[in-house]
């Protein structure tokens, strides 16, 4: 949008507004894309805040050419991503119930309220594999198109559709089984 | 059974609601601010060395710089020779800076979206009156650089803050002086600078002249016509071709509107 062109050039001028406006325009966008991906509410909000702390030192050395929606979620994408290989590879380690232990001990402050509908449909991407939730959420719901999934994902732009379709697929075969339930 | 277009629909339709809870939104908001601030600083202090002591250090430098100010003058006083383009953009913006009242309609969109359209009008005292849709906006730059009213046109009911309008108003003028370089500069950024373009002799290029910027990088392209007598600019249009994405500006100069126009008391009592 225009807008958020006039937004990025007052944002990189040193508007504090303006970085106030791009955060209360995108930032239920951004949680809910990271809740989705993470299936976790406290690492969504870990992600979430990441993203807008590395955009608001980046003022000075932003070179956006493209639609800063999508910059955004790219970067929640890409951030979630780290942070579930970062995961597997703690459960790996058995590092998890260490973990679990720590996390008892913090008291974090909440940031998000989700709704019913968005818990129930995190549950449901989360029995697929995370490549393919990440193909089929940012192709239906971040509106990206497969050549710019590939290129954040590094992966070639058929491997993507294959994704797509072996997500789809997998999806139609969890909301039949919970259809038939 | 539910097929693939099925479950495209279905997920592309979810209604996912989500909240946030401001009080934390307040914390990170003020922790974003504060990582600006301090990016913004350091950025600073490290790429702003003193220019003069730079150019005055060595030799070469100095010479170099005076051969650029010695062109730059020759530039200025005979720009390219040629009697057609010797409307400098600096000209445009310096008339519509002193152009005492104007009324300009923009027009913005996206792909298939519905073009939204925002007038807006400026009196000789600085005040301006604006509408989009069935809002209406006043301000008085003249008395507070940043107070801008907002009613609804038809119940007249006083509304809370809108976000495009006034970041448009704001653009055209910037602590109670209207200019022309704040739009033009936000738009496609990491524009260099607005070039005159040489265009066939036609009726309408003996009338007025292009100018145009280009960016470095992408498509964005920014395109101004201004008159070539009074040197006012006439039409701003801005592209976007990756997102078929636009913004076509019309400025006219030909109406003066009655100071009751610009009054928020006068539209409330009529």
């Amino acid at each position: 949008m225009l807008e958020d062109k006039v937004l990025i050039w007052k944002f990189k001028c040193g508007s504090r507004d303006a970085l106030y406006r791009i955060y209360e325009k995108y930032k239920k966008d951004l949680l809910r894309l990271a809740v989705i991906l993470s299936n976790n509410a406290s690492d969504a909000e870990d992600i979430v805040h990441d993203v807008f702390v590395s955009f608001a030192q980046s003022a000075e050395t932003l070179k956006l050419s493209g639609n800063l929606k999508s910059f955004l979620l790219t970067c929640v994408a890409n951030r979630a991503r780290n942070k579930n290989r970062a995961n597997q590879c703690r459960q790996t380690a058995g590092l998890d119930e260490a973990e679990s232990v720590a996390s008892q001990l913090k008291t974090p402050e909440q940031w998000m309220i989700q709704s019913e509908e968005l818990r129930r449909w995190s549950d449901i991407m989360a029995q697929l594999p995370y490549e393919q939730r990440e193909t089929v959420i940012l192709h239906l719901r971040a509106g990206m198109k497969f050549r710019q999934i590939a290129q954040s994902q590094g992966v070639s732009v058929n491997t993507v559709k294959g994704r797509y379709r072996y997500g789809l697929d997998k999806l139609r075969s969890i909301l039949d089984g919970e259809f038939e339930k | 059974m539910k097929s693939a277009e099925n479950i495209e629909k279905i997920v592309k339709n979810l209604d996912l609601d989500i909240d946030t809870i401001p009080q934390t939104d307040q914390a990170v908001l003020s922790e974003l601010l504060d990582a600006q601030k301090q990016s913004m600083q350091q950025h600073s202090a490290f790429t702003l060395p003193n220019i003069r002591r730079f150019i005055m250090k060595s030799p070469m430098t100095k010479f170099a710089v005076a051969a650029v100010i010695i062109i730059a003058v020759i530039i200025g006083v005979n720009p390219f020779g040629n009697s057609k383009a010797n409307v400098l953009w600096a000209d445009v913006t310096k008339s519509f800076e002193s152009v005492p009242f104007f009324h300009l309609t923009m027009y913005i969109g996206q792909d298939a979206t519905e073009t939204k359209k925002i007038e807006i009008w400026k009196s000789t005292d600085s005040q301006v009156r604006a509408h989009e849709g069935n809002k209406v906006f006043f301000a008085d730059f003249f008395r507070d650089t940043n107070k801008i009213t907002i009613f609804d046109r038809s119940t007249k009911e006083l509304l809370n803050s809108d976000e495009s309008t006034p970041m448009f108003i704001r653009l055209l003028c910037k602590d109670g002086h209207f200019s022309l370089d704040t739009l033009t500069k936000s738009l496609p950024p990491q524009v260099k600078g607005i070039t005159p373009l040489e265009t066939i002799d036609t009726a309408a290029s003996r009338e007025t002249v292009l100018f145009e910027a280009k960016h470095e990088s992408t498509p964005e392209q920014l395109k101004i016509w201004a008159l070539r007598e009074s040197k006012l600019p006439i039409r701003v249009l801005f592209t976007d071709p990756r997102q078929n994405e636009y913004g076509d500006f019309f400025f006219d100069y030909s109406e003066q509107k009655d100071v009751k126009f610009f009054d928020p008391k006068a539209f409330l009592s009529q």
